[in-house]
């Protein structure tokens, strides 16, 4: 038994709440990637 | 698809499920596995050995989150594929985490403490963190990201997540020295 180890028990919703966060992120990378887009188009 | 599909699937013993999970799931697993093995064939390995265990484990299951679960079973399977090959040098990443965690704790804890104990208060430690500390906590000592790798997700400096994480491992020594667990 390792601490490790010990830890991958912890509660699945707190696995869950990075996954959720990933997709968050992904998306959020997404629009920022659009809004420099369309700031660059504008001044133009 | 659905994930109830899915583990609906594996109830059935279609082996299509295994087809659907790795079109679905199959990248989160192979990363968590290279981010621990290091090594690109160890990860696809272990990434089929995940699949056949939940193929295995699921008549008796129902998981409620299919990704949890899964990313689970890759963790552990990753873990022992570390103890087996412990002398090898690319493993030393998670010696050094597991070395950080340790210090937390007190030395004897393996003789002392039974594992359900240690978890339940590691949960109600987790538990008390704020939202930030929380993730970092997460992907620290669960998915084992490396401090840099953090501060890019959640899009904080170095410095700010070593700080944190510095401050977390404080946090946990006092909290499982004021729960008797130290």
């Amino acid at each position: 038994m390792k601490m490790i180890e010990l830890i991958g028990e912890i509660n699945e919703q707190y696995v869950t709440e990075i996954e959720c966060a990933n997709e968050m992120y992904v998306t959020h990378s997404f629009l920022r990637y659009i809004k420099t887009k369309w700031i660059l188009t504008l001044c133009r | 698809m659905d994930d109830n599909e899915i583990i609906g699937m594996y109830w059935k013993r279609d082996e299509l499920a295994i087809e659907n999970t790795r079109n679905k799931y199959g990248y989160r697993l192979s990363n968590l596995a290279y981010r621990m093995l290091r090594s690109y064939e160890d990860a696809e390995e272990c990434e089929s050995d995940t699949y056949y265990s939940a193929w295995n484990s699921m008549p008796n299951n129902w998981p409620n989150n299919l990704l949890a679960y899964l990313l689970a079973i890759c963790r552990r399977k990753a873990l022992s594929k570390i103890e087996y090959n412990r002398t090898k040098k690319r493993y030393a990443y998670i010696v050094d985490i597991n070395v950080e965690l340790e210090a937390c704790i007190c030395s004897d804890y393996e003789e002392r403490l039974a594992r359900e104990e240690i978890v339940y208060a590691l949960n109600s430690f987790i538990g008390t963190l704020s939202k930030k500390k929380r993730s970092i906590f997460v992907l620290r000592f669960w998915f084992m990201y490396e401090e840099k790798e953090i501060a890019k997700r959640l899009r904080l400096s170095h410095n700010n997540v070593r700080t944190t994480l510095c401050r977390i491992k404080k946090e946990l020594r006092t909290y499982l020295n004021k729960e008797g667990i130290v």
